[in-house]
């Protein structure tokens, strides 16, 4: 399966669209297991990208090696046509990649408002203009706007930590979107979240996506999750690039079949 | 001459590095005890030094220096003055015996079963125990200084006083003794640890508590065990500290400093890397005392534990740990 | 929706903005009630020794606010006047307290500031920011030496270099103390950068201790162990003479006022919620644009900073410095201290600081065995009450008022306090 004709698949699938985020070429190993082989691929401008492969195949260290958290052995990252690889995590977010983990949340010594305005504060101003501005630094009406939209509003002023795992991971994603990122990469956000909140969570994303033009790259297991949000899969398997479509193509191809067998 | 500038110097160098694998070997003693704890229970005990000056005192009571302690009377005189006649050695070591059972239910049993247990729970913080135990350390200090008194306390050596001289190099009997039990209790504590069925069974629980414990192996048990191995190694090193730098209140200080300060250059996650950090950290000392400056012979190996830390966390010997995001 | 009371974790840390009308009305039996109380605390230790029969009226008294504190609803108007009233009444105590005292109790007090204001940063850089510091007595002791080696103009000889030092006035001495201890605490700050916890413990207690060896051994720098004498009697601050132990406590006051303003400015704002955030969840935090490194570095460095002006106040206050002041037991006692006063509290410090100056002597009780119950104590609360005593008050706090505003609900009533 050679890995460029891959990504021009993608790109004739999405001709003319701007391209937000250009991976090329990760690779990373840790001792001698290459956890990502090669990959690469494009992410559109609003569009939903899945990222899904069978346990173990690389999808979130690829994630981190996109933001930051790894440094990657090879490959090359681009925000915009800016090349952040050498970026360490805090200047990728400010410059607009924004992202959820599986497992490490929220603050939860802080309001769920508190946790909003910390993640919104840090792309505003000066570190040294900040500490003299006041206390909300205007971000009131952002932040309630946004905990309106992710139906919080009961909790705006309940300390994070004592929330339902799903009322975390709402208040997750509503973190890595509040400060208006280029692109939102959502590592598992179904993990763990009981079938009933599951549905309110897919509503935010595509309420985000279809209303806000928001970017997302979403790595999953649950196939059902992903197959209704999606608009292109990326299939991962063994740390290389299988294929990329459409998640129907994705579905009935042979070779994804196998990998699964029978997922 | 050269030539006998040359052998001043390396025998010097010798009796340097003789004492200093003495010095090491108690330093590893006490590593070995600390990263067994940490190894195994997750348990970083501040008041380590502390679990070290505790036992010397009380094999002080129970052994020679009753009536200079003051002590009252229903506390048993064992091998006192009156038993042991001209060897205060034989005193001690009677002591010395009755003393692993007290250190082993105190250090280990209550110890775990009060505060350890209590504080370290899984996937939480391990500050707590850090501030739980240095509160402790300070609760022993400070009641050594005011039941026993300030003044260090004379503790007898359980291998004499003779000096040996082959040659130009001065060697201690005490410091040879030092040596050999160490030895001796550490390869003891490796046999144990690889020939027996418990043994194994505390390592694996070290290695792996969630692999050991799908295999059936009852862990809390283990970690129980390793709490009493660590109150025996801490008893061991008392005795043989003891004569050198006496039986003091603030002891524990330095004697825990030195033994985490090696565990972690050694590395803690391998009983071999503490060991090998004891005896580094002893040579160390006494090589940057003798040839550097004596002020700063501590300097040396603070030093070398803050680079460790901070370039190579499981330490000199230890093994590199997976780290998960 | 009546406010919530969820997010109080500590008097004057980041409430949850209310609006007006959502405070309720002032309830004046409660104003009356607090200003009685806390004007009965403050007056009734004038001239009097402590444990008189008085004393039983002031201990009520002080049950009273600290009751009203608790039953009190924060966010209401009610609440933020009971709130202010007692941070007032607190610093009234301070000020009029002193007077007609004697010398060795104005020397506690200097003491209770000073070291007051060491654990101010201790509580920044571990309640707030989340970083264990066990080299806060080391910066102390930077402090106290480079004010001490200034103010006098002394010469000094280090490494086989020696010069003079300029004399220079007292506030210039203690600013240059702050300042040059915040400049080593940017060598703990990079490796506090690569380690947590347990870690950091190790690695600034070895830098306190490699502080101690330097104080102890240079003697050209610092006269090693003997010390060095540096009487008070020529030291005025704007024409006002600092000789009297009560001038020298009120000055040292000053800056226990300043110090905890300006935390609590840096809490209350943005810096504030990075640092949380830093505490909490730092890759998390890292992931949302937070920038780690300068965070740390800024909170290891302020800490370290009060450190250094508590030093130069110390210096002075007991007119002597010696190495053995600065030793890793000392910085153990400022952690333990805030710890039992309570993390990332306002008042914590204050209470926790306490524990290791004022009350040391006043229970006769304990007598000698002081520290042995202070360990306990530290032990048993961290079994019991790891917040400690004012991150207890605010946990017991948030459950009575989750249980006033329930009933108050249930009577059908709304809660107005």
């Amino acid at each position: 399966m050679n890995t460029i004709d891959s990504v021009d698949d993608a790109s004739n699938v999405a001709v003319g669209e701007e391209v937000v985020v250009s991976v090329r070429n990760i690779t990373k190993s840790f001792g001698g297991i290459r956890a990502v082989d090669n990959v690469s691929f494009d992410l559109h401008k609003g569009e939903i990208l899945g990222v899904i492969g069978p346990n173990g195949c690389g999808k979130t260290t690829l994630f981190n090696c996109i933001l930051g958290q790894y440094r990657p052995d090879g490959g090359r990252v681009e925000l915009h046509g800016r090349d952040v690889s050498r970026w360490r995590p805090h200047r990728r977010a400010k410059a607009g990649l924004a992202r959820t983990f599986q497992l490490l949340q929220v603050f939860e010594s802080m309001s769920v408002r508190d946790n909003l305005k910390t993640a919104a504060q840090e792309h505003i101003g000066s570190m040294g203009r900040r500490l003299f501005q006041r206390p909300d630094m205007g971000l009131n009406d952002k932040v309630d706007r946004l905990i309106e939209r992710f139906r919080l509003a009961h909790l705006a002023d309940e300390r994070a930590g004592n929330l339902s795992y799903g009322q975390q991971k709402l208040l997750d994603t509503a973190m890595a979107f509040v400060s208006g990122p280029a692109a939102v990469f959502l590592d598992e956000p179904a993990g763990g979240v009981n079938p009933a909140m599951l549905g309110d969570l897919k509503e935010r994303i595509l309420d985000l996506n279809q209303n806000d033009g928001m970017t997302f790259a979403v790595v999953e297991h649950n196939m059902e999750f992903i197959f209704g949000l999606a608009d292109r899969v990326v299939v991962l398997e063994q740390g290389r690039l299988l294929m990329t479509g459409t998640p129907d193509e994705v579905r009935e191809d042979p070779r994804v079949l196998e990998v699964y067998l029978g997922g | 001459m050269p030539w006998g500038l040359c052998v001043v110097a390396m025998s010097t160098f010798v009796q340097i590095s003789f004492s200093g694998l003495a010095t090491g070997a108690i330093f590893a003693l006490a590593a070995v005890g600390f990263a067994l704890l940490w190894q195994t229970a997750g348990a970083i005990n501040f008041a380590h030094g502390e679990f070290i000056a505790l036992p010397a005192v009380i094999m002080l009571i129970l052994g020679e220096h009753r009536p200079t302690l003051g002590m009252p009377d229903w506390v048993p005189l064992i091998g006192g003055t009156e038993l042991a006649g001209p060897l205060p050695e034989i005193g001690i070591v009677a002591a010395f015996v009755v003393t692993i059972p007290i250190a082993i239910l105190l250090l280990g049993f209550v110890f775990k079963v009060s505060l350890v247990d209590r504080l370290l729970t899984p996937g939480g913080d391990d500050i707590p125990l850090v501030i739980a135990t240095i509160g402790l350390g300070l609760v022993i200090r400070e009641y050594l200084r005011l039941e026993f008194g300030a003044t260090p306390q004379q503790f007898p050596s359980v291998f004499g006083t003779e000096v040996w001289r082959p040659g130009r190099i001065a060697i201690s009997a005490d410091d040879v003794g030092i040596l050999v039990v160490s030895i001796a209790v550490i390869l003891a504590l490796q046999l144990y640890l690889r020939r027996t069925y418990t043994g194994w069974q505390m390592e694996a629980a070290a290695q792996s508590p969630n692999t050991a414990r799908v295999l059936g192996i009852p862990v809390g048990r283990m970690i129980l065990y390793t709490f009493g191995i660590n109150a025996l190694l801490v008893t061991v090193a008392a005795l043989l500290v003891s004569p050198t730098t006496n039986a003091r209140w603030d002891g524990g200080i330095s004697l825990g400093l030195f033994a985490f300060t090696a565990a972690i250059i050694g590395g803690f996650n391998q009983v071999r890397g503490a060991l090998f950090g004891g005896f580094l950290v002893g040579l160390l000392q006494n090589w940057s005392g003798y040839y550097l400056s004596s002020a700063y012979r501590d300097a040396i190996p603070l030093l070398l534990m803050i680079l460790v830390i901070l370039w190579r966390p499981q330490g000199l010997f230890g093994i590199a740990e997976e780290r998960t995001i | 929706m009546s406010s919530s009371t969820s997010t109080a974790t500590g008097l004057g840390d980041d409430q949850a903005t209310v609006t007006d009308v959502e405070r309720g009305a002032l309830s004046w039996r409660v104003v009356v009630a607090i200003v009685a109380a806390t004007a009965l605390v403050v007056v009734l230790p004038i001239g009097t020794s402590h444990f008189t029969g008085i004393m039983w009226l002031w201990a009520l008294a002080l049950v009273g606010v600290v009751g009203l504190n608790l039953l009190v609803a924060p966010d209401s108007w009610t609440g933020i006047f009971v709130k202010w009233m007692t941070l007032a009444g607190c610093l009234a105590f301070l000020v009029v307290f002193p007077i007609g005292r004697s010398d060795s109790t104005l020397l506690d007090l200097g003491l209770f500031a000073v070291f007051g204001i060491v654990c101010i940063g201790t509580n920044l850089v571990h309640g707030f920011a989340g970083k264990v510091s066990l080299a806060q007595a080391g910066f102390l002791g930077i402090g106290a030496y480079v004010s001490v080696l200034f103010d006098d103009g002394r010469e000094i000889a280090i490494g086989g270099m020696s010069t003079t030092l300029p004399n220079v006035p007292f506030l210039l001495a203690i600013a240059i103390a702050g300042l040059t201890s915040m400049v080593f605490s940017v060598l703990i700050g990079f490796p506090a950068l690569r380690v947590q916890g347990p870690w950091l413990a190790f690695v600034t207690l070895a830098f306190n201790l490699l502080v101690f060896l330097v104080l102890n051994n240079e003697e050209g720098l610092t006269e090693g162990s003997r010390g060095i004498r540096i009487p008070r009697s020529d030291v005025t601050v704007f024409g006002i003479d600092l000789f009297s132990s009560r001038n020298y406590f009120y000055f040292c006051l000053v800056f226990l006022v300043a110090a905890t303003a300006v935390v609590w400015w840096i809490v209350r704002s943005p810096w504030g919620r990075a640092f949380k955030a830093l505490r909490d969840n730092p890759a998390r935090a890292a992931s949302l644009g937070v920038d780690i490194r300068t965070y740390t570095l800024l909170a290891f460095s302020i800490g370290a900073g009060l450190a250094g002006v508590a030093g130069a106040l110390y210096a002075r206050l007991i007119e002597f410095v010696d190495p053995r002041g600065f030793y890793i037991g000392q910085s153990f006692d400022f952690f333990l201290a805030t710890v039992v006063g309570g993390l990332g509290t306002l008042l914590g410090p204050f209470i926790g600081v306490s524990f290791i100056t004022v009350l040391t002597d006043r229970l006769r009780i304990a007598g000698d065995y002081y520290r042995v119950w202070f360990g306990l104590f530290v032990v048993v609360m961290m079994l019991v009450a790891p917040k400690g005593v004012a991150g207890s008050f605010n946990q017991l706090r948030a459950r009575m008022q989750k249980r006033l505003q329930k009933r108050h609900r249930e009577a059908g009533t709304e809660k107005t306090s």
